[in-house]
Order: C-alpha cells, then structure tokens, then sequence
C-alpha cells in the first residue's frame, strides 16, 4: 500500500466534512475518487498531505506517518490543486522551473524535467507567456506541469479537468494515462462519472465525507441489483399488457418516461431475448429498443437515492 | 544555499514585474517627495517679512516705522480701520496715541507691539536719540540653517523604509496554505517554510533598499537637499525601519484570514498614520503630538527613525540613538516571535 | 431599484477605506480641538519657552535674565551643546542663549554678546532676539562713567502700549473659527481619497466587461441603470459629507453659533459635488483598480499639498498656487479661509468650484460617449 487513509474524522465547527472516511491506494494504480461537489473530496487530500488539520484518524504514505515535517514523504509527491495556482508574474517556463527546483536542485537534471513537463503538457509555444494570457484550458495544463515537472511517485489531481474545454480535457486525461503508465501512482478526484470510468482501475465513491463504496469499476456495478436496463418503445399498449411486462423474468422494476418504459433487470442473462419472445408473444410493436449497462451514476443512485450529475 | 539563491531570485522576480509593487514602493515615494518639495519650498526660505499695519493718516511715527523693513504700512481713514481689521487685510492699526488696535492675540501682532513698545519705552529712557546705537547686532546666532523643514523628508524616508511591509504581507500568503492557492503547493513541497520566508524576508529587504536608494538619490541629485552627513547611523536606521516594516508586514500577514488586499490597506493606513504623526505631512502635527502625547513620539517607529537621522545627520548627536535602535530591534523582535508563534502551526484547521 | 441596492452594498464592501480614512480624520480632529477654544477677551502677548544659560552672573546680565523672565517663561537647559539642541529640536524650548563670561565688555565693545540657539521652524523665535537687542541696546545708551543705569532702563521697558482687541460685528470667535477652518479645510483631503477610491472600486465591478455585456442583455434600460448607479454615488458621498459636517457638530456643536457655520457647510457640499463630478470623470476614463488607487492617493494628497490644506496657503509659493488654481480644492480653502457677510464675497470661487464641476461633467460625458462608440 503506498497510501493509507484510516478512520479519517474532520470537522469544520458543525459540519462534519469527513466521517470516518477510509482509502487505500496500491502501487501503480490510478484511484478515482468519485463523488458530487461537497462530498469532502479535497478536504480528504488536504488532510492526507497534512495540509489540514484532522480530529481523528491515521495517514501512512510509502508506509511511514504522514506529518507537516515528513519532508522526505514530501519529496515523491506532487500535487495539481483544483484552483490554478502559479505566480503571476512569473512566465510559463519560470514558474514550471520554480516549482521543479523545489524539489529537483540538479540544474541539469532539472532543465531536462522542465523540458520534459512543458513537452508533457503541450506548452511549448507558450513558455514565454504570462500566465493571465493564457486561456482557461491553458492555464489548467500549466497547474499540472507544476505539479509533476519532479517526476513524483505519487501524484494527487484534484479535480483537473473542471471548465475545460473538450480538447484540453483529452489531452489532460491522456496525459494522466501517461503519467501512470511511466510509474506514477495516482489519485484523481472528480465529480465526472465517465473520467472515472474512462480513466480510474479502481474508484472508491464518496458522498457526506463517507466512503460508500469501492473496487474496480465491474466490481462497484456488481454490487448493485440492477444489472441491465432496457428501453423500449412501443407504438401501441395497453396498461394490462404493461401489467404482463412485470412477469418477464428477472424484471425489478418498470420505469414510464415520456413514451418509453424503462425495465431494469437483476440478472444480466437473455433479458433482451426474453423482451423480444414477449413482444411477439403478444402482437406488439416497437419503436425503439436498445439495452444498457449500469453506469456509475445508477450505482451512486442506488446506494444514495440521488443523481451524482450536478 | 543554492535552494535560498534561487528562490530568493523567482520571488524577486515575482515582484517586480508587479505594476504596483513598481508603483508604490518605487514611483510614489518620488511622487511624495515632489509635492513635499513644491509645498514646502516656499516655507524654507521662509523669514519674517510683510506684516501689513495701518496707521491714521497724520501719524506722528510714520518715518519710524517706515525704517522697519518687514512692515508694510497703510495709511486708513478712520472709518476703513474695523473692517479691514476684519477682513484681516492687516494685522493692526496704531493710532495717534500709539494704542494698537487688534483683531486676535498672535505672533504678527506681538510683533507690532514690540516695535511700539519700543518706541514708548525710548521715550520714557530720556536718553539723548543719539545713545541708540541701532547698527549694532549683539547675538551670536549658533543655529546651522536649513533644518527648518528637512524633517519633513527624513519622515519621508523613515516611511518608505517601513514599506518593508507590504513585501512582508505577500510573502506569508505565499507561505501560508489558508491564504493562497500558492501556499498550498509550497507547503508540501520538501522545503521547510522557514527557507521561503527567509527567502522572502531577502528578496524583500533587498528591493525595499534599493527603493529607498532611489529615493535617497533623487532628493539629493535632484531635489538638490543634503541629507546625510552621518552616513554610518543613517544606514543603520534605515536598515532597522526596512527590517521593523518586513516583520510588521508578516505580522499582519498572518494575524487574520482577510484576503490580501484588505491587509495591504491596513499596511498602508497603519504606516500613513504614523508617519502623519511623526509629522510628515505638516510639521505642526508632530509639535502638536510632542506636546499632547510626548509618549507617542518615543514609541512612533516611524517618528523614533524621523528623529533619529534629524538627529544625527543635522545636530551631530548620537546621545540617545542606541535608545531608538532597541526599541524598534524589540518592535521587531516582538512581531517576529508572535508572527513565528503562528507560522510554526503548520497543519490549518480550515482552508 | 435591484441596481440601486447592489451598488450601495458593493459600496459598502469597502467599508475598511471608508472607515480608515474616517478615523485618521477625527483622531486628528480631536486631537486638534483640544486647544484653546475660549473667546479672546484680551490681547495677550506671545510668550515663549526660553534656557538661559548665565556665564557672567554680573549685575548686567542679571538684568538681561529678569527681563527676559517678565516676558517668557523660563525652563532649565544644560552648558552643552548637544543637549540644547535637542531640547531646541524636541521643542522643549523656543531658544536658549548662552551669556559668555566677559559680557559686560563684550557689550560695551559693541561685540556680539550672547550666543543664542533658536528653533528655526518658528517665525516667533525672532522675538528673542528682538527681546535681547533691544535691552543691549538701552543698557548700552544709558552707559556712562563705566557705569549701566539698569534701574532707569528696568523702568523704561515696564513702559507698555495699550492693546485692544476689535471684537467682530459678526459674532465670530477666531480661535474656534480657526478650528472649523483646519477642520472643514481638511475634510477636502479626505473626500476627494474616499470617494475616488470608493465610487471608483464600485464602478470597476459594475462595469467590468463581462457584467457590463449582462447589463447590456438585460431588459433595463441604460438609461434606467446609470440613473440608480448615480443615485448610489449620490448617497454615498451625501452619506459620507455628512459625517463630517455632523462630526463638527458633534465634537464642536456648542461653538457653532460663534463661527459662520453655515458657510463650512455649503462650501463642503459645493466641494463634495466637484468632488464628486470629478469621479465621475475617472470613472470614465479607467476602469483598472490599480490606477485609481493610485489616482486617489496621489491627487487627494498633492491638491492637499499645494492647496493650502496641508500647509497654510500663505506660505506657499506664488508658482505653487497658480499650479493650484487648477483644481476645485483651491477655490475651497479659499472660502473657508475668508470672513465673509455674504456669499456674494466668495461668489467667483463658489463659480469657480461649480465650473469644475461642469468641466470634470462634460469631459466625463465626452469619454464615456467615445466608449461606447467602440
């Protein structure tokens, strides 16, 4: 386990932003952490970088307690912090440089990483820009080359990806990929369910400062009951026959939208057979049909009854 | 040590590409010290020179008081005399018995008085007129010249060497994890803190000096005013002043959570204020204070580094200068130790 | 009045500049108004703090100190030079004069006699050395028979002219007219730095581009905006004028009956409104916080400075006040500086403000209409 998070308690006055929240994160792996806009997610990391004070719980990175003078846990970490946060009047290649000689004091060593991080993020026509003159996509890439220019082997990102346009977004995420992929364990919190799924090999969802649930993506969808949902239209029915539809088998539930009904199932086997042998069975007609797989978001509305889309 | 070169250099380079650091500490001084001079040009060479006196038309003692070069004398009828008095178009009106007509009780009218009193009591000596021996000059003046208003810029230049303060409010919030997105990614790096406040304490002594020597030399080369003839004590105090308004500057960095420009405002009144007091703006306002609350003027960093450099570049007294330097080395020390209390804490309960 | 509302909150955001410049002010005013505030009901003759230091001890230099003792008040010094420096340059003491030794021949050698150090800053140190002059001189001419007839001289100087004090037809009591003076003069300093700063941080949020293409998008009508923008620039300078005119009162209330009161307070709201029309002014040509911090800063204390408000307009430079007849503040210390009976005396400087405020009106116009043409 690189990072261990136990029994994690942080309270502002009343509002408890963490409750007994748990993590583990092994070498190697990109850990999602999911869950709706003040759910505790930053104030999670802040608390593990020892940023913030916690009222209870135990931190371990790399197998050692985690406290404001573990300067040499410091070391291996990087951070992209949600909010942009560069000098202003520093360039683009001088704040990345400032940032990468905190940690990396060989001048030769470092000019190549901060070669490297401007490359990495897609900055290079920009190094002698200002931060102010970049655009909103710009800037967000430029918070991330300052957070991982020292190559560390843990990288916290918290929500990066937020107000940026679709062509930044991917080259953010690939760039993540990237990263993990060249030895970098990391945490990313987000609220987009789809990064997540995209992106994350394990995904722990958070809602209240608690920790619902965690484990790889399958494993998270298995937990619930709902396996398989299947829209269908038909061009005509009566309620009797909608009454029928309930005796399929494995049928939990029958949602009416608008003109479609929705039918959720419990198990994931010849549902859409079973559905087809129904239709012709009784004369009917569709005008749609199509099967989905759970989403994340049907995993967060089971365990929570809410939506996680904002 | 190369770390603390290093930073040293990017946080400086942050700050001087900033248009209103370059504005406050290095333009607004020069601007401050034209107006002091434009205003107060007039009033160095100041001497005692038209008081207007009426006088009734057939007055005996015209010709005497004609031989009084600073007096301006107008012959009224009658009727004009009260309401010029009013109209403080002149300052008295003598009549044909010497009495002297006033409309308050001050120093031009004291004046007046004197040289009539004069001409009464020559009178009453009954001496022959040719005893007088008015050419005569019995007084020794011992002052040197030129300090009348000079004080006006040594508080100039005890201020903006307490402009420490604003580098020093900057420098914690980017320090400070609770106040700046920056402070967040500072603190967990492998740096201590006390390596990027030392950094920051630096750079902001270095560029604040350079400020004051742009200051310093703009007076001297071109306002043409000799300051410094002590040049050992005065460098002392305004190292000291560029120290205090560092260690001040921290001080209110880390007192509260206030975003940073309320604390840049509160910086700048808290050094207007004392300078106002240590008599920049009108050096009434200190002799004022001087006789009010003489306990402020010993206290005033500002007024302890304004006497201080009046005192030892002009009066060639070094007497209590040693008194000046520990109280303000204990301002500093003190601020710094409260300024430390809270820095040590370096986990936040909220950010 | 949704606009209205938010621009006096967004005003109101700024409470920390109001607030700081407001209480410098009244510490000042306090601490001014506890001079003398009596009516004069007599002359009295300026006294002033004076060392002496007597090296002779002879009987004329005996005489020198008792008749400088009538006349000022005397404090004790040191023999050293330093020391009475100091005392000269913490303005313990107005002068201190040293007699040397061999005074009585130096006198009737006609040498220099005394050796005096006196405060340069204060016009009223001449008196001094008038005081001592003048008794030199008398002893000198009653010299004869090596012999000074002290008595004679000590009687001659007891001789003194009649003083009277004109008392005003207008009721005015000067020493608290000069009170009102200091104060509504200064009040000019901080209206012109409150209300640029204030009003002018207030118009950058409202009319920062992007809020600005909202307004423009929105159903209210221009018109219909700046009319509730300007009504929130008019309560809050009105808001903050007041405080000074009642902070007269409150601090100085039972003497307004001696002082041509209402003539402060019309003068100070012809000024706020110059003041306030020069805003205006800024506020059309920038919109960058930094510049008008800067502009409030600098104007407000530089058209102090050479104003009169800071240092008394009579002791500038005849350069200084013509560069100074460019800015409304002159014109306004000016009035408060006259006696006047009616306003028609000040007629041409309240024109003078009002035709400021016209000016700062119609180029604001100009350049608010040269933006909107962009």
């Amino acid at each position: 386990m690189i990072v261990k998070v136990n029994n994690l308690v942080k309270r502002y006055k009343e509002l408890i932003a963490l409750d007994h929240f748990n993590m583990e994160v092994k070498e190697g792996e990109i850990l999602g952490l999911l869950g709706p806009n003040g759910c505790g997610k930053t104030t999670a990391i802040n608390c593990i970088l020892s940023l913030l004070n916690f009222d209870k719980g135990e931190i371990e990175i790399f197998g050692e307690k985690m406290t404001p003078n573990s300067y040499n846990i410091k070391r291996d970490i990087g951070l992209v912090p949600q909010e942009v946060s560069v000098l202003h009047n520093l360039t683009v290649k001088e704040n990345i440089d400032y940032f990468c000689g905190l940690y990396i004091e060989d001048k030769n060593l470092r000019k190549q990483y901060v070669e490297e991080a401007i490359e990495f993020v897609g900055l290079k026509d920009y190094i002698k820009f200002y931060p102010k003159k970049l655009s909103g996509g710009l800037k967000r890439r430029l918070n991330i080359a300052c957070g991982i220019a020292h190559k560390p082997r843990l990288i916290f990102l918290d929500e990066p990806t937020v107000a940026v346009d679709a062509q930044s977004r991917n080259f953010i995420l690939d760039g993540i990929k990237k990263l993990n992929q060249e030895g970098s364990t990391i945490i990313y919190t987000t609220h987009y369910l789809e990064e997540a799924e995209m992106l994350c090999k394990r995904i722990i969802i958070m809602d209240n400062g608690k920790n619902l649930v965690s484990g790889t993506n399958e494993e998270l969808k298995a937990m619930i009951t709902t396996t398989e949902k299947i829209v269908v239209g038909f061009s005509e029915i009566d309620n009797n026959k909608v009454k029928k539809l309930e005796d399929i088998p494995q049928v939990i539930d029958i949602e009416k939208r608008q003109d479609d009904y929705i039918i959720k199932f419990e198990n994931g086997l010849n549902n859409l057979s079973n559905l087809l042998d129904f239709i012709k069975e009784n004369n009917l007609t569709y005008t749609k049909l199509y099967s989905q797989l759970p989403t994340l978001n049907d995993v967060f509305l089971e365990l929570t009854g809410k939506e996680l889309r904002d | 040590m190369k770390n603390l070169f290093r930073n040293c250099l990017y946080i400086g380079r942050n700050s001087y590409r900033d248009k209103s650091f370059l504005f406050w500490v290095l333009i607004y001084p020069l601007i401050l010290a034209m107006f002091f001079y434009i205003a107060f040009s007039g009033v160095m060479d100041m001497e005692l020179k038209n008081i207007d006196v009426g006088i009734s038309s057939e007055s005996s003692i015209e010709f005497v008081l004609k031989e009084v070069e600073f007096l301006n004398i107008y012959k009224l009828p009658e009727h004009e005399v009260k309401e010029r008095l009013q109209n403080e178009e002149i300052e008295g009106f003598i009549d044909d018995d010497l009495n002297l007509f006033v409309k308050k009780s001050g120093i031009r009218q004291t004046i007046i008085k004197e040289i009539l009193d004069q001409i009464k009591q020559m009178d009453s000596l009954n001496v022959p007129i040719e005893n007088f021996d008015f050419d005569v000059d019995y007084i020794l003046d011992k002052n040197q010249k030129a300090d009348t208003i000079i004080i006006v810029f040594y508080s100039l230049i005890a201020m903006v060497s307490a402009y420490g303060i604003f580098p020093g409010i900057e420098v914690t919030s980017f320090i400070q994890a609770n106040l700046s997105n920056i402070g967040q990614r500072v603190n967990i790096t492998p740096l201590k803190k006390i390596d990027f406040l030392l950094s920051g304490t630096i750079v902001s002594l270095v560029l604040n000096l350079l400020a004051n020597g742009l200051l310093i030399g703009f007076m001297k080369y071109v306002l043409k005013l000799d300051l410094f003839t002590e040049i050992k004590y005065s460098l002392i105090f305004i190292l000291i002043g560029n120290l205090f308004g560092i260690a001040l500057g921290i001080f209110i960095g880390v007192s509260s959570k206030q975003n940073e420009n309320v604390k840049t405002i509160l910086g700048i009144v808290t050094v207007l204020i004392l300078s106002f007091f240590s008599g920049m703006m009108s050096p009434d306002i200190k002799i004022m204070m001087d006789q009010k609350l003489p306990i402020m003027g010993k206290l005033n960093p500002i007024s302890i580094i304004t006497n201080n450099l009046y005192k030892v570049n002009l009066l060639g007294n070094t007497q209590n200068t040693l008194e000046g330097i520990i109280i303000l080395c204990i301002y500093c020390m003190v601020l710094s130790l409260i300024s430390y209390g809270v820095l040590r804490r370096k986990s936040y309960d909220s950010i | 009045m949704t606009v209205y509302k938010y621009f006096i909150k967004v005003a109101l955001k700024n409470k920390g500049v109001i607030l700081s410049y407001t209480i410098l002010f009244f510490i000042l005013s306090v601490i001014n108004g506890s001079t003398n505030t009596q009516r004069e009901t007599n002359f009295t003759e300026s006294k002033l703090d004076i060392g002496i230091i007597d090296n002779s001890n002879s009987q004329l230099s005996r005489g020198l100190v008792n008749y400088l003792e009538k006349n000022n008040n005397i404090i004790s010094t040191k023999s050293d030079e330093k020391y009475i420096k100091e005392q000269i340059f913490l303005q313990i003491a107005d002068g201190v004069i040293v007699i040397p030794e061999n005074f009585e021949d130096k006198v009737i050698n006609k040498e220099k006699a005394v050796e005096i150090y006196k405060d340069d800053r204060k016009i009223e140190t001449y008196q001094i050395q008038n005081q001592i002059n003048k008794f030199i001189l008398f002893a000198n001419a009653t010299y004869e028979d090596g012999k000074f007839k002290l008595w004679n001289v000590n009687d001659a100087l007891d001789e003194k002219v009649d003083v009277n004090l004109v008392i005003s037809d207008n009721n005015i009591n000067q020493r608290i007219n000069n009170w009102f003076k200091t104060y509504f003069n200064f009040t000019s300093y901080i209206i012109l730095a409150i209300y640029i700063s204030v009003i002018g941080f207030v118009m950058i949020e409202f009319t920062d581009e992007e809020i600005e293409k909202r307004r423009k998008i929105s159903s209210i009508k221009f018109l219909k905006f700046n009319q509730q923008m300007y009504l929130g620039q008019l309560t809050i300078a009105g808001f903050q004028t007041l405080v000074f005119i009642l902070g007269s009162i409150i601090l100085k209330g039972k003497y307004i009956g001696e002082v041509d009161f209402f003539k402060y307070v019309f003068n100070t709201i012809v000024f706020s409104f110059s003041a306030l029309c020069f805003v205006f002014l800024v506020n059309n040509i920038t919109s960058n916080r930094f510049v008008i911090s800067g502009i409030s800063t600098v104007l407000s204390l530089g058209t102090s400075f050479i104003s009169g408000v800071l240092v008394p307009q009579e002791i500038l430079g005849e350069k200084v006040l013509t560069i100074a007849k460019f800015f409304p503040t002159y014109y306004f210390v000016k009035i408060n500086e006259t006696n006047i009976k009616s306003f028609l005396d000040v007629k041409y400087e309240l024109f003078m403000q009002i035709l400021f405020a016209m000016a700062f009106l119609l180029v604001g116009l100009y350049f608010s209409k040269a933006k909107q043409k962009q």
